[in-house]
């Protein structure tokens, strides 16, 4: 019989550096072609992928953990034109519940590098959406997808998690506010396009600062980011020649050196004729000479300022994360009760298939041995022994039936499985 | 005339002196990388050093009036333009004062800090002037109260 399994295999900020994770990342017109291709494997009734700078997952809904677990990692090496060892140790793959857990974890933003940053659910969303309209996704990753909408907007609201990540921010926009009187018409300059520096920008431009410039490594993710953020890249030899124009500075990047001096400092003030700056340094380590600060009219604020700002309990802190984690375990659960409730019908034909077919061969196997004594000992025989199956299997059907209608206790189907050996090969029915 | 352009004049550079103030002390929290407390509502330091500058625009404006139209006063009363009188000596000194920064201002781009401390510096010049010339009655200003 057919029993329904859901898979996720990928990697994220955690278990794979950004040289793998920029290489695995779906750019944005690969992932309708690479979503078909998901769900021709086999074994794969729905698909959907999600790709973000900081994490890759492929979630599956198929037949067979074993088959569909192993045709992720090949799948998502084949994409990218990569060797399946390439991405050994990288990859992490979750079964069933454990696979839902992730998803759920992931979309509520406690997976995330600044955890409780809003935009990953922005991102599922739209995701997710491009996997329903190219028909990847089915039943259960529209219902999986869906309530993981609803985790994430639970914890949100009922959890205090968000606002560590909305505090930084906050507290960089507080700053501005202190030294600039309008943002319209103010520059801020991203140097590394971080997850903390996006957010803070993103943050910036929402309280209305006028234009965003992307200074990073390597240019094409400088490209992607203010693409994002509708702002303008710049290369990052270019830094110095671009500070000037810049009155808010956020670093997210640092090096073996400081990024950002105070003789480059002095320099731009002069050239931007003493108009004030702030600075923010949200790179461990820092990536701005704490000596800038030292300069007449410029500003420079490290994370830890920043966090000093927006006091900081700890306590709190860990009491939120828990209770976000509960959340999301309730939410599992009753997810797991309706996604086994779709196994109870099968279930429960396959176990009369399975006790019918044991009995007829029993029957037959008797009247072989009895030989026609008497004509009634068939239909006598029939009678008794049909009569004992369905008395025995009356207790598990109906258990069953009732966690079909109520979506009670997952336990039943999965019980009924073991117990009567109703495995993969639906053929395999002999002891 | 004449005393109500040196008052007002007197009054908007008081103005700009407080504004540099404040200033100053913004400036001090955000240089210490205090976020809260009761200061957190002081205006920022772009609208103050644009107050400032508004202030010194116009205060320079009164005050040149001012003293202009104690020269042409002066010419008629006392039949001569230019005297030693101290209160014109402070006043051409806090006009020196004020060109000097508004000249920075306009040209070489002081602003911020600096600004703010020279427009305390001029103001004290005021200050001195009015100490001195009006409450130790020195020269025609001081006979005139």
């Amino acid at each position: 019989m057919e029993h329904r399994t859901i898979v996720l295999v990928g990697l994220n900020h955690r278990t794979a550096p950004v040289e793998v994770r920029e290489r695995v990342a779906f750019a944005n017109g690969r992932l309708e072609p690479a979503l078909r291709d998901l769900v021709a494997l086999p074994g794969v009734l729905e698909g959907a992928i999600v790709s973000t700078c900081n994490r890759v997952e492929v979630i599956a809904c198929g037949v067979d953990v074993g088959t569909v677990g192993g045709a992720l990692p090949a799948f998502l090496a084949r994409e990218h034109g990569l060797g399946e060892p390439a991405l050994a140790g990288h990859l992490y793959t979750h079964a069933d519940r454990a696979a839902v857990r992730h998803l759920f974890r992931v979309a509520a933003s406690l997976d995330s590098m600044v955890v409780g940053e809003p935009q990953i659910l922005g991102q599922l969303k739209e995701q997710y959406a491009l996997a329903a309209s190219v028909g990847a996704s089915g039943r259960v990753l529209h219902r999986c997808f869906h309530k993981s909408f609803s985790v994430a907007k639970r914890v949100r609201n009922e959890t205090g998690i968000a606002e560590k990540a909305v505090s930084v921010g906050s507290a960089a926009v507080e700053m501005a506010r202190g030294i600039f009187d309008r943002l319209e018409d103010k520059t801020a300059m991203l140097v590394g396009a971080g997850a903390m520096g996006e957010l803070t920008a993103r943050q910036l431009l929402a309280q209305g600062v006028g234009s965003v410039l992307v200074v990073n490594r390597t240019y094409e993710r400088a490209m992607d980011v203010a693409r994002e953020l509708g702002g303008m890249p710049v290369p990052f030899e270019r830094l110095a020649r671009y500070l000037p124009l810049a009155d808010l500075v956020i670093g997210t990047a640092s090096g073996d050196e400081f990024l950002v001096t105070p003789a480059l400092v002095d320099e731009a003030m002069r050239e931007r004729r003493r108009r004030p700056m702030l600075f923010v340094d949200l790179a461990v380590p820092r990536g701005f000479d704490p000596g800038v600060n030292a300069i007449d009219d410029v500003y420079l604020f490290d994370i830890d300022d920043l966090e000093g700002v927006v006091a900081d309990n700890k306590g709190a802190r860990a009491r939120e994360a828990v209770k976000a984690e509960t959340i999301v375990d309730a939410e599992v659960d009753a997810f797991w009760r309706w996604f086994t409730s779709l196994d109870v019908v099968p279930t429960i034909v396959a176990l009369r298939d399975k006790v019918e077919g044991i009995r007829r061969r029993e029957v037959e196997r008797g009247l072989t041995a009895l030989g026609a004594a008497d004509p009634r000992l068939p239909e006598v025989l029939e009678r008794v022994t049909s009569a004992i199956v369905n008395k025995i299997l009356h207790g598990p059907l109906t258990a069953l039936r009732r966690h079909e209608a109520h979506a009670g206790e997952a336990f039943y189907v999965e019980a009924a499985r073991r117990l009567f050996g109703l495995g993969a090969d639906p053929d395999d029915e002999e002891e | 005339m004449h005393v109500v352009l040196a008052t007002l004049g007197d009054a908007v550079f008081a103005l700009a002196f407080s504004a540099s103030l404040l200033y100053l002390v913004q400036e001090r929290r955000l240089k210490a990388h205090r976020g809260r407390g009761l200061l957190r509502h002081l205006p920022s330091l772009e609208t103050l050093d644009r107050v400032n500058y508004t202030c010194l625009v116009w205060g320079l404006i009164l005050l040149t009036l001012g003293i202009v139209s104690g020269i042409i006063w002066a010419h008629e009363v006392w039949g001569r333009s230019w005297s030693t009188d101290p209160k014109l000596v402070f006043s051409l000194l806090t006009w020196a004062v004020y060109v000097v920064l508004l000249q920075g201002r306009m040209t070489a781009g002081w602003r911020g800090r600096w600004a703010a401390t020279l427009t305390i510096a001029g103001f004290a010049v005021i200050v001195l002037s009015l100490v001195s010339v009006n409450m130790l009655a020195l020269g025609n200003h001081g006979k005139a109260f």
